[in-house]
């Protein structure tokens, strides 16, 4: 394909971009730039589609089979009489995932207070105890029934990963609940756990962004939410717009991801393809200098 | 307010981290000149404090662990004598672990019960063991002896010098095997729920079967010898475009949750994180 036609803007545009990349040094990390317009453009798409699901406009969310047995899992369990498990992940508050499920705790500390089922919170963290115990008061506060919070049952157990795991394994064998919910960041221990878990009889949900621990949790647990459905979950559970419309922001800037990734391709393959030709002898075009350019917006 | 401050810190820290970030970092040959890093200097700062409030939150963390455990032994637990055990022994270890680290403060009987002396070997052969309580460029200051007195050892007669430590010897001998045990758990795991996930039951589960069998086959020399290759080259066709596709899938569409949550929190528009 011959894309000299565009030689000329192509270098007028790079020339264009080093000077503005010059002029802004002193004030930004230049390598940064192209994460920050990034970020920018997903956090305005973020406020337009939450200013639309708050109007009114109905945004669909396909059907998340974990999300829908979470309710059955603590019905579940209150009809054997047991109580419920959640496993907020190994990690610190600082994790994303970690304050996550810190949101989807308070979600399940409702439900379970609405049961009257008691619900175990073992973490792994001293700072993570403090939001957990929190959450889980906040969410039986949001049942209408306080009187339900039990804080002995939000423990801490080890900062040590698996000291933390064995206490985990300790208390479904023990305590024998009926449903455990595992959400969070895990590393090694996340098998182990899942593995004890159906070995006591228990319904098991899992939900981690790890890829790395995504086939444990697949093989060992009833429903598993991964990657993108993990930070879902709260949108998809209450509906809120606002929250909905960042799952639309999420769809919207991956449209773009893709078409980028296409553009990419299709330019590094003219590239590879024109340096062949020129390596033959034939006349460059530009279409390695429109990959330099693409590079440099995007690499 | 209950609400309203820490909403205010986390906008605050937020920007000012997500700032530091962006800012340039210092080049000395930059031209322009760069201004020194002051949001470095800023984002340095906050993780200080960030660290100080892990190390006094987890005093929140024994504080839990003691009140549930002491309550059942109280009441008792059938389980009383392993929640005994489990506080004796985070006691003792926090009573050595102290007692190493401010061994040159501690009252003599207790540094002689709960520290193991250090061994200086000293250059006409013989040995000296104690408790060093100071250093300088030319001598050492050890307290030895049966009373403990302190003597000073001139730095040229001490040849070489041991210092066992109790709370790396806890560590070492009861804690690290203790952890592998756990880890090795993972072995049988493993299989337990390799046999299950691998069980034909349906079209997924024989693709993934299949998958399976063609990785493991691959992964091992004789497997890859026995199909003459073929299972190398397979492996190799799994793990680079089919596994990576779709694991770079989901990390896209993680991060993007991540960022949208991230920004949510940082700009204060999320807030079921906090009680109301």
């Amino acid at each position: 394909m011959d894309l000299s036609a565009g030689a000329t803007w192509i270098g007028a545009a790079t020339l264009w971009l080093n000077e503005r990349a010059l002029a802004l040094s002193p004030w930004i990390a230049v390598n940064k730039l192209p994460t920050l317009v990034a970020i920018a453009g997903f956090g305005a798409i973020m406020f337009a589609s939450q200013r639309r699901a708050r109007r009114g406009e109905a945004i669909e969310i396909r059907r998340i089979n974990g999300l829908d047995a979470l309710d059955e899992a603590i019905g579940r369990a209150t009809e054997m009489g047991r109580p419920v498990l959640y496993v907020p992940g190994t990690d610190e508050i600082k994790e994303i995932q970690t304050i996550y499920s810190m949101m989807i705790l308070r979600h399940v500390a409702r439900k379970a207070a609405e049961f009257g089922t008691p619900l175990i919170v073992p973490v792994k963290n001293s700072v993570v105890l403090a939001f957990a115990e929190e959450a889980v008061k906040q969410g039986c506060a949001d049942a209408g029934r306080p009187d339900t919070f039990i804080p002995d049952n939000v423990r801490y157990l080890s900062d040590e990963q698996f000291a933390y795991c064995a206490g985990i394994a300790g208390i479904m064998n023990r305590e024998r609940p009926a449903a455990n919910i595992m959400m969070g960041m895990f590393f090694a221990e996340s098998l182990i756990l899942a593995e004890t878990g159906f070995g006591t009889g228990a319904i098991q949900l899992a939900g981690t962004a790890r890829y790395e621990q995504l086939p444990f949790f697949v093989a060992a647990c009833d429903y598993t939410i991964m990657g993108e459905e993990y930070f879902a979950v709260t949108a998809y559970l209450t509906r809120e717009p606002g929250l909905v419309g960042t799952i639309r922001a999420s769809d919207v800037t991956k449209v773009a991801a893709m078409v980028l990734f296409v553009l990419g391709v299709w330019l590094a393959t003219a590239a590879v393809n024109e340096a062949a030709g020129t390596a033959a002898g034939r006349a460059p075009g530009a279409a390695g200098e429109l990959f330099a350019l693409y590079q440099r917006l995007f690499g | 307010m209950k609400r309203e401050i820490p909403i205010l810190l986390t906008v605050i820290c937020g920007l000012l981290i997500t700032i530091s970030f962006f800012a340039p970092s210092s080049n000395p040959g930059a031209v322009p000149p760069v201004e020194p890093p002051v949001w470095q200097a800023v984002n340095a700062e906050l993780l200080e404090w960030a660290k100080i409030l892990f190390a006094v939150a987890f005093l929140l963390g024994i504080a839990n662990l003691f009140r549930i455990n002491l309550k059942q032994i109280a009441a008792g637990h059938e389980d009383r004598v392993y929640k005994a055990v489990l506080l004796v022994t985070m006691s003792g270890f926090l009573v050595v672990g102290l007692a190493d680290t401010h061994a040159r403060d501690l009252p003599r009987p207790l540094l002689a019960a709960l520290v193991p002396a250090r061994t200086l070997v000293l250059s006409d052969g013989g040995t000296l063991d104690g408790y060093v309580i100071a250093r300088s460029q030319t001598d050492v200051t050890l307290r030895t002896g049966p009373g403990l007195e302190p003597t000073v050892i001139p730095l040229e007669r001490i040849a070489s010098e041991t210092a066992p430590s109790l709370k790396l010897w806890i560590y070492d001998k009861l804690f690290i095997p203790l952890q592998a045990t756990m880890f090795s758990l993972l072995a049988f795991y493993v299989a337990s729920a390799a046999f299950r996930a691998f069980r034909a039951r349906s079209l997924e589960a024989t693709l993934l079967l299949a998958a399976g069998c063609v990785v493991m086959l691959g992964q091992v020399p004789i497997g890859n010898e026995a199909t003459g290759g073929l299972a190398g080259r397979a492996l190799a066709f799994l793990m680079t475009y089919v596994s990576t596709a779709g694991i770079r899938a989901i990390i896209i569409g993680a991060t993007l949750g991540g960022l949208a949550t991230g920004l949510r929190i940082v700009l204060g528009i999320e807030r079921s994180y906090l009680s109301e």
